[in-house]
């Protein structure tokens, strides 16, 4: 069966990442990639237009989609820049790693991604409260290729040990998984397939891990799409017949 | 005295992962090998990665077109593109391994992936 896979987590070089959105295009259609999704971490409405404009100057048969990262340091900040983004991104995702941010992230359902919550963490950074409200609000917990890729040893025992427990969670409340690359260059990129190893590693079984790059993702982006094409003012919205 | 071959029913079920390294320069077979290994022991250990029976053909290496094979059993395929998947550079130069395909047979292998077209078969496609 042929899969469209969805790399939903590619930084460029308006935030943190080194490569341009064109040289990105060009390397995830080697890869046989079908959607990616540039997540950067932006705070303003003007870097989210011109990261727009280089997207709309790029040619390429992939897919590509404009979504934030939200980097806040409190709640407040964060409910701000969701409010401010939301209308204008494709995907909204959540830097996440401090504790309260995470648990803010997966409250809010207006949050499409929560990207890895174990950052530079001793525990997972969920808990099965957490994960019962991130299934709830339909906000999908992200498996980061690149936290696992440039950690060695050790420390990247603790990322898969703790990667594996927010998969058991997720599996038991149903919680949405996305094993996303969150490339910060075209050298972190790997294909879909090879992303979904990573989910399959960490508990995932193959069916489900392979769902992970393919048609979570895409849902995801779907979803949000109907959502802001029928939402006419917060809490009104058109009622397909 | 020379052990007697395995029975085809007790023989491990095979598979031919296919792969491609995406990199700006050139890749050393030995060195492409070496470093596949080491990402096995270091992701899966000695025990883990004995399970998976490696072996990486240097008759299938592309070095043209950088591409390879790696055999494995049919139940280690998952893992051993985790492996090679974890694998982020060579010599110092950054690669990216991609995976063209699983086959069951060398021969299927060669003839979908590496464009080794044997004349007498003439069933394989071209």
């Amino acid at each position: 069966m042929l899969r469209n896979y969805c790399d939903m987590h590619v930084t460029t070089k308006h935030s943190y990442g080194v490569n341009s959105v064109e040289e990105i295009a060009g390397h995830a259609g080697k890869l046989g990639l079908d959607t990616i999704v540039i997540l950067d971490g932006i705070d303003s409405l003007e870097d989210l237009e011109s990261v727009k404009k280089d997207v709309m100057s790029v040619k390429s048969d992939v897919n590509i989609l404009v979504g934030v990262e939200i980097k806040a340091e409190n709640q407040t900040r964060l409910c701000n820049l969701i409010n401010r983004f939301r209308d204008k991104a494709d995907v909204i995702a959540v830097y996440g790693g401090e504790l309260e941010i995470n648990r803010a992230a997966v409250e809010n359902p207006r949050v499409d991604l929560l990207t890895h919550p174990e950052l530079k963490r001793k525990d997972s950074g969920m808990d099965h409260v957490m994960m019962r409200l991130a299934a709830e609000n339909n906000v999908a917990i992200e498996l980061n290729f690149r936290e696992y890729l440039h950690s060695y040893k050790r420390i990247r025992s603790y990322v898969l040990s703790h990667m594996r427990n927010n998969v058991m969670l997720a599996q038991k409340y149903g919680a949405h998984i996305v094993a996303a690359s969150g490339a910060e260059s075209v050298w972190d990129m790997r294909a879909g397939r090879e992303l979904a190893s990573l989910a399959y590693i960490c508990g995932l079984d193959r069916e489900k891990a392979v769902k992970s790059v393919s048609d979570v993702p895409l849902y995801l982006v779907k979803r949000t799409a109907e959502i802001r094409d029928r939402t006419l003012k917060d809490g009104v919205k058109v009622v397909s017949e | 005295m020379k052990l007697n071959p395995m029975p085809p029913t007790l023989r491990d079920n095979q598979r031919y992962i296919v792969f491609e390294i995406v990199s700006k320069k050139e890749v050393a077979f030995e060195n492409m090998v070496n470093v596949v290994w080491s990402a096995s022991l270091q992701l899966f250990g000695e025990a883990g990665t004995s399970k998976f029976r490696m072996w990486v053909p240097s008759m299938l290496f592309d070095k043209a077109r950088k591409r390879g094979v790696i055999r494995t059993t049919h139940d280690s395929v998952e893992e051993v593109r985790a492996v090679i998947a974890s694998v982020k550079e060579i010599e110092g130069e950054s690669v990216i391994f991609y995976v063209l395909g699983v086959t069951g047979t060398i021969r299927s292998a060669k003839s979908k992936f590496l464009g080794q077209v044997d004349l007498r078969d003439f069933g394989a496609k071209r």
